[in-house]
């Protein structure tokens, strides 16, 4: 791997998070409006919607590993400690609703709140460390 | 670990973010590294040397050399 700096690996993580984010959010947008022109979304419809909702975030799962491989040896230690956190929070607390989920306390949780779940965490995580290393 | 960093660094009269420019890490490595929080990889220790064109030792001190040093 080409060496870069921190500021260059910095820049390309930007440069694709921002307009992943804006594909992302069209994707929600735009296939909730698309969704009210059909009686009944056709099966076709939901495989789309769920591809293009999902391709943006993977895209930034990429960009951050990518920054991850490439930015500065203090900054990376920051952000692995950072992510091994959040993910720890993130897996204790679904184990929590799974066992809630089992024994009957709730009926369903939505699945797909458990990536932001983890980002959130992941942010808190960052901050609460407070040593900068953060995007 | 101890270093002189921030005293090499003053003797230039870089910022923290000159030297981090110079060196390509983020600003926060060098003041992780100047206030002890962080003890930069060997990589990074010979990169900071070659800057300043002074030995590894000179700009890093070992607190446990140190030790040894006054026992005896």
């Amino acid at each position: 791997m080409a060496h870069v700096t921190f500021k260059q690996a910095k820049r390309r993580y930007q440069v694709w998070f921002w307009p992943l984010m804006a594909l992302y959010t069209a994707a929600i947008l735009g296939g909730t409006l698309i969704s009210k022109q059909f009686e009944t979304d056709p099966i076709w419809f939901l495989y789309l919607l769920t591809a293009a909702t999902v391709l943006p975030i993977f895209g930034v799962l990429f960009i951050m590993w990518r920054y991850i491989q490439e930015t500065d040896e203090f900054t990376r230690m920051m952000q692995l400690e950072a992510m091994s956190i959040g993910a720890l929070i993130t897996v204790g607390a679904a184990t929590v609703i799974g066992f809630m989920q089992l024994f009957e306390l709730i009926e369903t949780f939505p699945v797909f709140l458990i990536l932001p779940f983890f980002f959130v965490s992941y942010g808190v995580t960052k901050l609460v460390r407070g040593k900068g290393a953060c995007v | 670990m101890e270093n002189i960093l921030r005293v090499l660094r003053a003797e230039r009269k870089w910022s923290q973010a000159d030297l981090a420019e110079q060196l390509g890490v983020s600003r926060q490595s060098i003041n992780a590294i100047e206030t002890g929080k962080y003890d930069p990889s060997l990589p990074l220790a010979f990169s900071l040397a070659r800057l300043f064109g002074r030995p590894i030792e000179e700009i890093f001190k070992d607190p446990e050399a140190e030790t040894v040093e006054a026992a005896e």
